[in-house]
């Protein structure tokens, strides 16, 4: 499933299990499940931060929602948000930082 | 008892009889070789390191021994075994003294589970260490031969040991492997150096092994405090010039450059960021050690 096949109702889960460091402007995160470390910039790193907030799994708008609440983004286009957010998420995915699951 | 409070007839003896054992940083090896090549090298580069007692402990147990078969008369190979397993091919003969410096490097990695293991050289001044990571051919080992012989303590050419809390590391200090054009340039630079036989056509050029200096082979067990990280890069010509560089970046480099990272899981990635929180981290560039030197005294220790 690609990120732009699913549907808001479709479930993000947190397919890492994830310890974290903050710099100012970036994020380190190290997925102690598969050894890889990431370099993420921050507004990026929130919408795992929300992930995890939402006990690892939650429909992709309420997702967005969170996110959006979290970076106070409520001056920005709707439309560009979400396509900002669906980037990111398909990276997470090709980083296997994430798993796409459609809504039952 | 240091090596070279031993005579030669005794070295000689260890070597072909129940090993050598010598502690170098916090590991002792225990080395067989009947190779004149290998004692000729060992009792060169090895004299300041303490000689520990026949039938001690020892964490390596390691030979240089000339390879089976026809390799024994046809172009004569050697090969490198740790407790009697060989991982390594077998090379000329004439490479024998780097395969065993090679061979102890992979050795400390495998036993330096209880530090993160950064493939970067280290030296230290007043306390505080600089931690240099670098891919091979940067110029890494040619600036810790340099520094060393400017007022700056060898923690290690290769191996970088950091205890897992980040917050120390502990010297390994060995000789230091220089490569081709980088042989002369530290033989000018620091004339008092002493260097093993060059040894030609090897994978990686003309390597020779530089002796680490008496005082840091002495002060085996003082640790230090991790202040600087800084990534050199060679570039010929270039006037040396130190940039800052983002933790998050470094972070990720140290960590690709770390031997034992993946294999420590949560503590590697806990050791690391704390180290990289310790540390103040740049890019150098550089071309001439004078120049370097100068960039490297006049660190700061990080706020």
């Amino acid at each position: 499933m690609g990120i732009d096949d699913i549907s808001p109702r479709d479930i993000v889960r947190l397919a890492a299990d994830l310890s974290w460091k903050r710099w100012d402007d970036e994020v380190v995160i190290h997925d102690d499940a598969t050894g890889n470390t990431h370099l993420l910039a921050p507004d990026a790193a929130e919408i795992l931060a929300c992930l995890e907030a939402a006990g690892g799994a939650c429909p992709r708008a309420d997702l967005a929602r969170r996110v959006s609440l979290r970076l106070d983004v409520a001056t920005v286009e709707e439309t560009e948000f979400a396509t900002w957010i669906a980037e990111i998420l398909s990276d997470f995915k090709a980083m296997d930082l994430i798993d796409l699951e459609p809504a039952r | 008892m240091r090596l070279s409070d031993l005579s030669d007839v005794e070295v000689r003896r260890r070597l072909r009889g129940e090993g050598l054992t010598l502690r170098t940083g916090p590991f002792v090896m225990r080395l067989r070789s009947s190779l004149d090549e290998i004692h000729a090298g060992v009792t060169t580069l090895y004299a300041d390191y303490p000689a520990e007692d026949d039938g001690g402990f020892a964490d390596f147990h390691v030979a240089v021994a000339p390879a089976g078969g026809l390799r024994a008369w046809v172009r004569p190979q050697v090969a490198f075994s740790l407790d009697g397993w060989s991982p390594f091919n077998t090379l000329p003969r004439g490479q024998a003294l780097p395969l065993l410096e090679w061979g102890l490097n992979w050795c400390a990695n495998l036993q330096g589970l209880h530090f993160l293991v950064l493939h970067a050289g280290a030296i230290e001044r007043d306390g505080r260490v600089a931690i240099l990571p670098a891919p091979p051919g940067s110029g890494k080992s040619t600036l810790c031969a340099g520094l060393i012989h400017r007022g700056w303590r060898l923690f290690s050419d290769e191996m970088a040991l950091v205890s897992m809390d980040g917050a120390s590391l502990t010297p390994l200090a060995r000789p230091v492997s220089l490569k081709n054009r980088s042989i002369d340039v530290i033989r000018d630079f620091a004339p008092q150096s002493v260097f093993s036989r060059p040894v030609r056509d090897t994978a990686k050029g003309t390597v020779a092994l530089m002796k680490a200096p008496t005082d840091s082979v002495l002060r085996k067990h003082d640790t230090a405090t991790p202040a600087w990280i800084v990534f050199p890069r060679f570039e010929a010509g270039a006037p040396a010039r130190l940039t800052p560089r983002s933790k998050g970046r470094t972070c990720l480099e140290v960590g690709t450059n770390a031997l034992n990272y993946t294999h420590l899981g949560r503590a590697g990635f806990a050791a690391l960021t704390n180290l990289v929180d310790r540390c103040d981290c740049y890019d150098l560039i550089y071309s001439d050690l004078g120049e370097a030197e100068k960039i490297f005294a006049a660190l700061e220790p990080p706020a």
